[in-house]
């Protein structure tokens, strides 16, 4: 098996590799972790697009440059 | 009479005789005394460093009886590198009793700075704190972290500072703060790398109360 298909983890200072079901149980783990992550990152990313928007249409209506209503509200 | 460099304490001379060794030793104890109660009176080490671990190409490093009764606030230092390329967030568990806690209890709130660009993102009900995220291949970073009451019963808080990707030019900096909404007792941690291994040092101190 390729080196890079290895999964260690250390415990304070012993190094331990990972084999079978420990493996797979770890490597489902943290890619669950890291969409997870991605997902929140999106969200967050989408709200703030939303508002940016919902700003620009407010400021037109209201005559006022975005900066301007940023500062309002 | 010989004396030491810094201080002045007396010493006995080589040619001093053994029969006069006691009252040498009681004359040497109360120089270092009033030496050390001047200068520090009954104040202590503030920060004491509890443990340095380093590690090399794992996908994880656990810490094990760092936290204890003895302090309640812990600074954390850690500088690593990520082994593969593409995108890789280094996320942190709380650990008792040899395990990692892995429930819903995780909370973390972020601003990061890249360049021009500012973002903030918070996940609640996560099941690790996000620590740092790198990107590229042998890119180090470091982390910097105070954590508040991991030992008591009570919620677990943590401040960390993050230095991403400090060696090369897509640096970054992001300020993270951190809970653990249960009152569990906990006595190490984990890091863990999402994507990559890592390979560095991580040091935990305690605060002296």
């Amino acid at each position: 098996m390729a080196t890079t298909n290895k999964v260690f983890i250390q415990i304070d200072d012993e190094r331990i590799e990972l084999t079978g079901a420990d493996k797979e149980a770890f490597l489902a783990d943290r890619e669950a972790t890291a969409k997870a992550s991605t997902l929140l990152e999106a969200e967050y990313k989408a709200k703030q697009d939303a508002r940016e928007s919902a700003i620009k249409k407010l400021a037109e209506i209201a005559g006022l440059t975005k900066e301007e209503l940023a500062s309002i509200l | 009479m010989a004396t030491t460099s810094n201080y002045g304490w007396t010493t006995p001379d080589d040619s001093s005789l053994v029969k006069d060794g006691a009252s040498a030793i009681r004359t040497l104890g109360s120089a270092i005394d009033t030496s050390l109660n001047t200068a520090l009176g009954t104040k202590k080490a503030g920060m004491v460093l509890l443990n340095t671990t380093s590690f090399s190409a794992v996908a994880s490093q656990s810490i094990n009886d760092v936290f204890s009764a003895t302090y309640d606030n812990y600074r954390i230092v850690l500088d690593f590198s990520n082994a593969n390329a593409g995108s890789a967030l280094l996320t942190a568990r709380l650990r008792v009793s040899g395990a990692d806690n892995s429930t819903a209890n995780y909370q973390t709130q972020y601003i990061n700075a890249g360049s021009t660009t500012v973002s903030g993102a918070r996940s609640t009900g996560a099941t690790s704190w996000t620590l740092a995220a790198t990107t590229n291949t042998n890119i180090r970073s470091q982390v910097i972290a105070d954590i508040s009451n991991p030992f008591l019963t009570q919620v677990t808080a943590a401040i960390s500072t993050a230095n991403d990707s400090y060696n090369s030019a897509s640096q970054q900096f992001s300020l993270y703060s951190y809970s653990f909404n249960a009152t569990t007792s906990f006595t190490g941690f984990s890091i863990i790398a999402s994507t990559s291994n890592i390979t560095g040092t991580v040091s935990v101190y305690g605060y002296n109360k």
